[in-house]
């Protein structure tokens, strides 16, 4: 749609789960799959984005900020570019932060009809928050040598 | 077969046989970013030589050497607009890898592992990918390697919140 659509989306994830599913075409096909998630039906993407609503800083869920880094597309389909913070989570992926702020990158594609989301497919970098959070994951690529393992083996 | 179908399932098949015909889809002046960009000198490749380090080995054909034997199966192909309304597709593929000594620094044992991920191509004008945009899901790579990673499906109407409390 635009960069500023963009960012009315993810206004409305801090905003309510109502205004999130508010944007979604009513035949929608929403995927998230580092979560699990392949959703159309609009209570399970209420209840998907109900912790990015989340303020209070003390209850473990996190606040969750989000910033737009880039829009590229037209009307009709768009890849956005986004960065994540979560600050408060108790946990990511189930692993403890320890009161770590954690956050990273990812993109969203979408395909727009009428304006509303019609198709939304999300992928984004979990290794470089499990990194951070102290698993031994190496953020170099996929053939990155073993944690650990001496210089040229 | 579209445009981008078809050059989907070329890449997906050249990056894991030959590297110089992989590098040949893509511009000069490319833009390549598959992680978070926590520092574009490390992070953002913007040549054919950064592009190779980052590509060569997918084209691994030996099974002793660790680096794996790697496949690319596209799953699905959406067309998309880039910059200035310029051509560009996101490639939705499956990757298989056998023979790896790790994945991302996990030891992998004799595993054959696989995942899930999403790739965006901006073309120029010449047809060659002048961008790419790709993240992975390791999550589930993660799991198969025992690494105390979880994905609760929260979002099921029910789904059991105590299950996420922390074990005594």
């Amino acid at each position: 749609m635009s960069y500023r659509f963009a960012v009315l989306w993810l206004k409305a994830f801090r905003d309510s789960p109502e205004k999130v599913c508010d944007l979604y075409a009513d035949d929608f096909l929403f995927e998230d799959l580092m979560l699990g998630q392949s959703i159309t039906d609009k209570a399970d993407l209420y209840r998907a984005f109900a912790p990015y609503a989340n303020k209070d800083i003390t209850n473990g869920i996190g606040v969750h900020q989000f910033r737009i880094d880039e829009y590229i597309g037209d009307q009709n389909r768009g890849l956005i570019r986004w960065s994540w913070e979560a600050h408060g989570a108790a946990a990511f992926l189930g692993v403890p932060t320890n009161g770590k702020v954690v956050g990273t990158s990812g993109h969203t594609m979408h395909i727009y009809q009428g304006g509303k989301i019609k198709r939304e497919s999300t992928y984004w970098d979990a290794t470089s928050v499990l990194h951070d959070l102290g698993l031994p994951v190496s953020t170099r690529g996929v053939t990155a040598p073993r944690i650990g393992a001496p210089v040229g083996v | 077969m579209s445009e981008n179908s078809d050059h989907a399932r070329r890449w997906a098949s050249l990056i894991t046989s030959d590297t110089d015909a992989v590098l040949g889809l893509f511009a000069d002046d490319v833009l390549y970013d598959d992680r978070r960009n926590v520092d574009h000198v490390f992070d953002t490749a913007t040549s054919k030589a950064e592009l190779r380090e980052r590509l060569a080995p997918f084209a691994n054909t030996d099974p002793g050497n660790g680096l794996g034997v790697h496949r690319f199966e596209v799953l699905d192909v959406i067309d998309a607009t880039g910059a200035d309304g310029s051509r560009a597709a996101a490639i939705l593929w499956t990757w298989t890898g056998e023979h790896l000594e790790s994945f991302r620094g996990v030891p992998a044992g004799s595993r054959t592992l696989s995942a899930r991920g999403q790739t965006w191509h901006q073309f120029d004008a010449a047809g060659k990918v002048s961008r790419e945009s790709t993240f992975w899901n390791d999550v589930p790579v993660y799991q198969e390697l025992g690494l105390p990673v979880l994905t609760p499906a929260y979002w099921e109407a029910d789904f059991d919140f105590s299950s996420l409390a922390p074990s005594s």
